[in-house]
């Protein structure tokens, strides 16, 4: 789920890049300093995360962790995100460089609301963490097939039409990643509790 | 990375494009070493011998295309499997935006601390 080079109009592409810088100082200012070194090891598993492709029938699709990464940065997974889609399209060329704004913003609100969602339902137990894992997995990948229909009907596309395609398309994404996001959330919730929900927003 | 057999099956292949030249060379020669002599003695020996020829070659030649439209097709193929692996990013380039990630988060971390260091007096 990347936007190309070329594939939005330029007014578009930096109105997004502007909203994605706007984002990332604001999620750059909310990092604490303890965080950091948290972050860059979710910062890393988003970056590795795309290029593990799981079998799923005929086709195999690859994760895009937005709700984990929300679940465990909240605020600051923006500028997680902006820095690991960064780095994959330097490094890997997946989704072009003017994209990347559009790409960072399709992901990074996902992973931001993801993250307030988890804060807010996520209970004290176990299994309420696998099911707010499992809600933020889906949710979040579900959400960035939605602005990925956005950005595309500014290129003149059919919203409906294309969001129907990227919802149809990622149902396997959806699945594999809440049940991916739960386990997570459930293993976290019992070796390291203290990793989850930190970071406090608007703060 | 040619395996036996298909190193056999072009060796083969070499061998019969040898021969298919071979004969379009002397098909190609042959009238005009005949041309000087008498035309009229040349012309129904000609005549009787090139259809036969002809069909042989054309028969050659066919067999010939399809052998070289099979290897081309297996040489495709290959192509557009290396070019997807070419395209697929390798452990170094994981490797690499790894190190990097950490590598910017601890000058953001090594910043903190100095700042920390500045404004508190020593840490």
């Amino acid at each position: 789920m990347h936007i190309s080079d070329g594939v939005l109009p330029a007014t578009v592409t930096i109105a997004s890049y502007a909203a994605a810088l706007a984002g990332a100082a604001w999620s750059l200012k909310q990092v604490r300093n303890e965080d950091l070194p948290k972050i860059a090891v979710v910062t890393s598993s988003f970056f590795v995360a795309s290029l593990i492709h799981l079998p799923f029938g005929p086709t195999s699709v690859h994760l895009i962790l937005p709700g984990i990464v929300g679940a465990l940065l909240g605020p600051a997974s923006f500028i997680s995100i902006a820095l690991g889609l960064f780095l994959q399209s330097i490094l890997f060329q997946f989704g072009g460089l003017t994209a990347l704004g559009a790409n960072t913003l399709m992901m990074g609100v996902p992973a931001l609301f993801c993250g307030l969602l988890f804060r807010g339902i996520r209970g004290t137990t176990a299994l309420r963490h696998g099911i707010a894992g499992a809600i933020c997995g889906g949710l979040g990948t579900a959400l960035a097939a939605m602005i990925l229909a956005g950005f595309l009907t500014t290129a003149g596309e059919d919203f409906f039409g294309v969001a129907k395609l990227a919802l149809a398309a990622h149902v396997p994404v959806f699945i594999i990643e809440a049940g991916v996001s739960a386990f997570a959330m459930l293993f976290l919730f019992r070796v390291k509790p203290e990793l989850l929900g930190t970071g406090r927003y608007g703060g | 990375m040619i395996d036996g057999s298909r190193r056999i099956a072009v060796k083969k292949q070499v061998t019969a494009s040898f021969f298919a030249m071979a004969a379009i060379f002397f098909l190609a020669t042959s009238p005009m070493a005949e041309g000087p002599a008498g035309p009229l003695e040349q012309a129904p020996e000609a005549q009787t011998t090139s259809p036969g020829q002809c069909q042989e070659l054309v028969a050659l030649l066919a067999e010939q295309d399809q052998k070289n439209s099979r290897e081309f097709r297996q040489i495709k193929r290959e192509i557009a499997a290396l070019a997807q692996e070419v395209a697929e990013p390798g452990m170094r380039e994981i490797l690499g935006g790894v190190g990097y990630i950490f590598g910017l988060v601890g000058v953001a971390a090594y910043v903190v601390s100095r700042n920390k260091k500045g404004g508190e007096g020593g840490h």
